[in-house]
């Protein structure tokens, strides 16, 4: 009878534990599904943008529609509040970009029509920097052959000038930046060009099918510098092409990507160029307006593994605290992002797999990216859009039958500190849950805050505003370096905070990520630092300031000449 | 007595029941056959999926019927269901390290951790089995390595032979093994090893270079990295077992990759042959300016200029067409006049210059039709429409040194020679070292010039 008795608790336990698996199973998907706390939350709606890219029709494989379009996001009037620029790619008959203005309750008012800025175009990259010192920011569009100059009005209206600034870009042009090569105080522009593409020429993938041509399939184009001789008689700025005095005109390649930084550290900025499947191009300033290309002896001209990758957007801040900056470069799903560390100053080391940024949760295609503190803990995190090239499953059926395979899930890392990394992409299902087919990345302080915001450029899908939602971030600083003399943003400058015996460092330059301009403002993460105890700035020109300390959690504005010779 | 036996028959009836509900509820279920959109692939391609996943549904349990369609998707670029039928047909024939082998393959694009596992099956079953092919150790290094796991990685390099040619390939990446140890001496041993292999030539080079220079030797450095500038990028190692894989490709595509493959090779007859394969099954555009553009090279202008018109009759807007017959117009052109037809020459230029024309018609920023208009204009005597074409050329591409030469030489004629000059100087960091046209330009202008 015992026997029976244990027999029958055994079956009973048996079937206990059978039901009880379907459950487990249950229980464990639940868990999986409770995340921390999301670090952004989508307000796109909620904010009144509405802006959805038009690339044009599809089923020609229009090589231009699949680079996508990117974004600015700029203080238009100087008022403190933003407004962003969404650029359009669907063609002369597609639809107009748009201009959206921040509004005193946060939300955003479209004030397109009218602005000079609403037309319609194979628009791709866009740079902005005031280049008639008139304290207004002006913008620069690249197109698919070529280029359009705007000049800022005030009131939110901007004026063609393209033609009587001399520019001319006969190629397709991709990222864009301003900066002073020549230190003469009037801002420069490069534009980086991408392949001589020819539209009648047509690609098909392994299994036949219609596919977007692959770079390789075209020669590169040249990148393109332009100097700012500062305004005419009239009063019109005139730009002229100093490519082929410059050196410049001696390497081609497929430029997607761009970052002028000062890479050798002897003051005077540098161009970087991402090139997509070729070697990366480093042009160092020669201080005489000619510069030498040096990637290869700096070790950014491939990875680790000496391969060209496909290099795309470029990202850059101080990843490990050393007080020098890193380079983020942004590549296909086969290959990964890289991570250029600097030290020696000037010399540069892929340190993707130690960074831990080769153990991401999934791979992408990535295009824009930023390397900036989301959550103010004093290290830089990175933020990379992702979608893909060539057609892959279909990831998200309401793009439609021919973008929804091209969509991937954009990827978010979390600087544990010291520079290592790690993927938060599954906790963060607003950025990064839904495959869309991003191209840019801009940030900004949208809110002002304190928290970095992220605003995501999508082809035929909509651009995306994230605002930052990390609980209990860090403390924080947001400054703007001004050069008073010349009614501008100090492109280029350099700024450090000190405080509790660490510093920080950021530099102003808003040309980063992939065909996008971020906030201007240098957004510093202090973590739990209240007080700092003074800032530094080195002015583009070489000068040196110091400012005193303040508290933290303020905007900041820091005005060359005001500070004390260190 | 009875009802003890009952109790425990039952008991046992019921576990049974149990258990075999259990195997029932947690067995794997046989994966359903890959069914990737394949809309508008090529027919063919389409045919040989659907020969291949009708196999499978005809013999379900066959490791080769799936390893066959897991080759088809490899093939056609479909590397997830590749790898899925990979892995059903690793399941299937669990002895074999070519199915996990090729299955880690598939993934590396997709999932490194995946792909490494699958490569470590791979390589365990191929020393089971005693199997001598070393690329599962190879290809598995390879990923290690990327993955960080460097005493991991060395260990799997250990199995490549001396006598293989991939032995190369296992120095470059001991090579990096060792650097990443900070082991420079070591790593410039390796590499040293790998300068004469297509494999991994240029990859040394730029390895050596860098190499150079932590070690503060500048020379040898820019040596290393003049030589790497100068190669052709490394071709990927020979894998027998990827490579009977690949052999699965079919439709026109395949051909056209076949032709990209033997013309990068120099087999340019050969490629001549491929591409003629393909316009005997259809009218291709592409195939045409593939044989426009290569046979010029194999010296037959006529062929050249046939095979573009026919390309342009079937699509009259093709810009790359209508370019290379400017081109092949003009190297005709250039034939005629060395034989004495002169008229005939000129004929061949204006049709040269006119085409061009229509390119740039259609596609202003097309730098290279400019730079043929300008030599055809300059042929022609029409000076300053050449200069004013070469001008063009050189805004466009300024990064070829061919339209500053033949600016440069016209101007020279005209005797213009500063500008000449400044021409050439801007041309001469442009050309290749063994390009001795800038320099002697430059010799011919200063002898102008005296």
């Amino acid at each position: 009878m015992r026997t029976a008795k244990f027999l029958i608790a055994a079956s009973a336990l048996v079937f206990a534990g059978l039901l009880s698996l379907p459950l487990v199973r249950l229980k464990l998907d639940g868990a999986h599904q409770l995340q921390p706390h999301d670090w952004f939350a989508d307000i796109t709606d909620e904010v009144g943008l509405h802006f959805i890219h038009d690339a044009g029709p599809t089923g020609d494989f229009f090589m231009p529609q699949a680079i996508g379009s990117g974004a600015a996001i700029f203080d238009a009037d100087g008022d403190g509040r933003l407004v962003i620029l969404l650029l359009q790619n669907g063609g002369p008959d597609g639809a107009k970009n748009q201009l959206y203005r921040q509004l005193p309750n946060g939300r955003f008012e479209d004030i397109s029509a009218g602005s000079g800025l609403d037309f319609a175009g194979y628009n791709m990259g866009v740079a902005i920097g005031d280049i008639n010192n008139d304290g207004r920011p002006d913008v620069l569009i690249t197109q698919y052959t070529g280029v359009r100059l705007f000049i800022n009005q005030g009131n939110g209206k901007f004026v063609d000038q393209t033609e009587a600034s001399g520019l001319s870009n006969p190629a397709w042009g991709a990222s864009a930046a301003f900066f002073d090569f020549d230190r003469d105080g009037w801002l420069d522009l490069v534009v980086v060009n991408y392949v001589d593409y020819d539209p009648t020429w047509k690609c098909n993938s392994s299994s036949g099918q219609r596919e977007f041509c692959p770079p390789s399939t075209f020669p590169g184009r040249v990148t393109r510098l332009f100097h700012n001789l500062g305004p005419s008689a009239a009063g019109t700025v005139r730009f002229e092409d100093v490519t082929i005095p410059s050196g410049l005109h001696r390497l081609e390649g497929p430029g997607l990507g761009v970052l002028c930084a000062d890479f050798n550290g002897d003051g005077w900025p540098d161009i970087f160029v991402a090139n997509d499947g070729k070697p990366n191009r480093l042009w160092i300033n020669q201080k005489n307006s000619t510069f030498k290309e040096e990637a290869v002896p700096r070790n950014v001209a491939f990875n680790g593994m000496a391969q060209a990758q496909a290099g795309m957007g470029v990202a850059f801040g101080d990843a490990d605290g050393d007080g020098m900056f890193d380079l983020f470069v942004t590549h296909l799903t086969e290959e990964t992002n890289t991570l250029w560390l600097q030290g020696p100053r000037g010399q540069f080391r892929d340190m993707t797999f130690r960074s831990g940024l080769s153990r991401a949760n999934w791979r992408g295609t990535g295009f824009g990216t930023v390397m900036a503190d989301f959550d103010n803990d004093g290290w830089n995190d990175i933020a990379v859009a992702n979608g893909r090239v060539s057609r892959g499953p279909m990831a998200n059926a309401s793009l439609g039958p021919l973008w929804g395979h091209y969509a991937e899930r954009n990827q978010l890392f979390a600087n544990n500190g010291a520079g290592i990394f790690r993927d938060i992409s599954n906790d963060n299902p607003a950025f990064c849950g839904t495959p869309n087919v991003a191209r840019g990345l801009v940030v900004a302080d949208i809110d002002g805050d304190g928290g970095l915001d992220l605003l995501v450029t999508t082809i035929s899908g909509k651009a995306r505003l994230f605002h930052n939602t990390v609980p209990a971030r860090g403390h924080w600083l947001l400054i703007r370096a001004i050069d008073p003399a010349l009614h501008r943003d100090a492109y280029g400058a350099e700024i450090q905070v000190y405080a509790q015996g660490r510093s920080w460092v950021r530099w102003v330059n808003p040309a980063t990520s992939f065909l996008c301009s971020s906030d201007v403002r240098a957004h510093f993460g202090l973590g739990n630092v209240q007080q700092v105890d003074s800032i530094e700035v080195l002015w583009p020109n070489g000068e040196r300031e110091r400012f005193d300390g303040c508290a933290t959690d303020q905007k900041l504005e820091l005005r060359k000449g005001t500070g004390k010779r260190p | 007595m009875i009802r003890r036996l009952v109790i425990i028959l039952a008991t046992l009836g019921l576990l049974a029941g149990a258990g075999t509900g259990f195997y029932f509820f947690s067995r794997e279920r046989p994966p359903a056959v890959p069914q990737p959109g394949l809309e508008d692939a090529d027919p063919e391609y389409r045919a040989s999926v659907e020969q291949a996943q009708g196999a499978i549904r005809t013999a379900p349990k066959s490791a080769d019927a799936w390893a066959k369609l897991g080759s088809v998707f490899r093939s056609g670029g479909y590397r997830q269901p590749a790898a899925d039928c990979f892995a059903q047909a690793a399941r299937l024939d669990s002895a074999n390290p070519r199915w996990p082998y090729l299955q880690g393959e598939a993934l590396i694009w997709v999932d490194r951790q995946a792909a490494i596992e699958s490569l470590r099956q791979a390589v365990s079953r191929s020393a089971r089995a005693h199997v001598d092919e070393p690329a599962p150790y190879l290809r598995l290094a390879g990923e290690l390595l990327a993955n960080g796991q460097l005493d991991d990685a060395e260990e799997q390099l250990q199995h490549i032979p001396d006598a293989d040619s991939r032995r190369t390939v296992a120095h470059l990446l001991l090579g990096r093994v060792l650097f990443a140890r900070n082991d420079l001496a070591g790593s410039r041993e390796e590499w040293l090893l790998c300068l004469n292999s297509p494999f991994t030539q240029q990859q040394a080079n730029n390895h050596l270079a860098d190499l150079a220079r932590r070690l503060g030797e500048v020379s040898a450095s820019e040596k290393y990295q003049e030589q790497a500038s100068r190669l052709p990028a490394d071709v990927s190692w020979p894998d027998p077992w990827l490579q009977e894989c690949l052999r699965e490709r079919s439709g026109i595509a395949a051909l056209f990759r076949r032709a990209e493959q033997q013309e990068s090779q120099g087999h340019l007859a050969d490629a001549v042959q491929v591409l003629q394969e393909i316009l005997a099954r259809e009218p291709n555009y592409k195939a045409c300016v593939g044989l426009g553009k290569t046979l010029p090279k194999l010296g037959d202008l006529r062929g050249a200029e046939k095979m573009l018109r026919q390309a342009l009759e079937i699509d009259p807007r093709g810009l790359q067409a209508r370019y290379y017959l400017s081109r092949v117009l003009l190297a005709q052109a250039e034939q005629q006049r060395k034989s004495g037809a002169d008229k005939e020459a000129t004929r061949l230029l204006e049709e040269s210059v006119e085409q061009a024309q229509q390119t740039i018609a259609q596609k202003p920023d097309y730098g290279l039709a400019y730079l043929s208009m300008g030599i055809a204009l300059k042929q022609l005597h029409r000076d300053t429409e050449a200069a004013a074409a070469l001008r063009k050329a050189i805004d466009i591409i300024p990064d070829l040194p061919d339209p500053y030469l033949h600016l440069a030489e016209l101007l020279a004629a005209e005797g213009k020679t500063d500008e000449a000059h400044r021409l050439l100087e801007q041309a001469q960091p442009l050309t290749k070292p063994d390009d001795p046209r800038v320099k002697d330009a430059l010799a011919k202008l200063g002898q102008h010039k005296s």
